[in-house]
């Protein structure tokens, strides 16, 4: 499920990006980025698993909950880099 | 365990390439050594390389919840609880070597891709900025 929401994530901020929000004082594309990223490694972590004999996704509750953390977490890094660079700005 | 380390490692060397670069190319913009053509845009090696440090970074951060999350990663030394003992730091090794290894490859062809994707796009915009001109 973490791997899902990721991905879910990063679909969502790219739509964004594309659509409306490219603009370089958003910095979308950083949170575009790591979504993607981390969807990537946890795609990598999934096939390993796969030849290890588990299942590719992990449908517990416990990993849905660790999905929305991580994307909260991303959204706080990209919110503090937005205030870094706001205060810079004006610096 | 502790595959995220493989990518934190690349992330380091890029974003040190990515300073290098950046000083280079501003050394170029200073001395007047790229000729520029009001219609002809290029992106930065640099800024590619951001994108690079971007997502490697941004992935490391996410996976270092993860694995805080799992108990994995600790706030106290030695930080990896695979580390206690030589046959769980041995099997970490091995985890590094082949799922880091394979994390911090597929990324990099990934950024590979972005990069290809965004070239082509330039170029065909360069090429409809100088057939209007």
């Amino acid at each position: 499920m973490c791997l899902i929401i990721t991905a879910c994530a990063a679909a969502i901020t790219a739509a964004l990006y594309f659509t409306k929000y490219s603009d370089e004082k958003y910095n979308l594309l950083m949170l575009v980025l790591m979504y993607l990223s981390a969807s990537l490694m946890w795609s990598v972590d999934g096939i390993f698993s796969v030849i290890g004999g588990e299942s590719f996704f992990d449908m517990s509750a416990n990993d849905a909950l660790l999905g929305l953390l991580v994307v909260v977490a991303g959204a706080a890094l990209w919110a503090v880099t937005l205030i870094i660079n706001k205060v810079k700005k004006q610096a | 365990m502790a595959c995220f380390t493989v990518s934190a490692v690349e992330a380091i060397a890029v974003t040190v390439a990515k300073k290098v670069v950046e000083k280079k190319e501003l050394e170029a913009t200073t001395t007047n050594e790229i000729s520029e053509e009001s219609s002809v845009h290029h992106t930065p090696l640099s800024t590619k390389l951001g994108w690079l440090t971007k997502m490697l970074w941004g992935g490391v951060f996410l996976l270092l919840i993860e694995h805080m999350w799992h108990g994995e990663v600790v706030p106290y030394f030695p930080f990896l609880t695979a580390m206690s003992s030589k046959e769980a730091t041995m099997e970490m090794l091995h985890e590094m070597a082949t799922v880091g290894v394979s994390m911090a490859i597929l990324v990099t062809a990934f950024w590979g891709l972005i990069v290809l994707a965004h070239s082509v796009v330039e170029k065909k915009k360069n090429l409809e900025a100088k057939r209007e001109a």
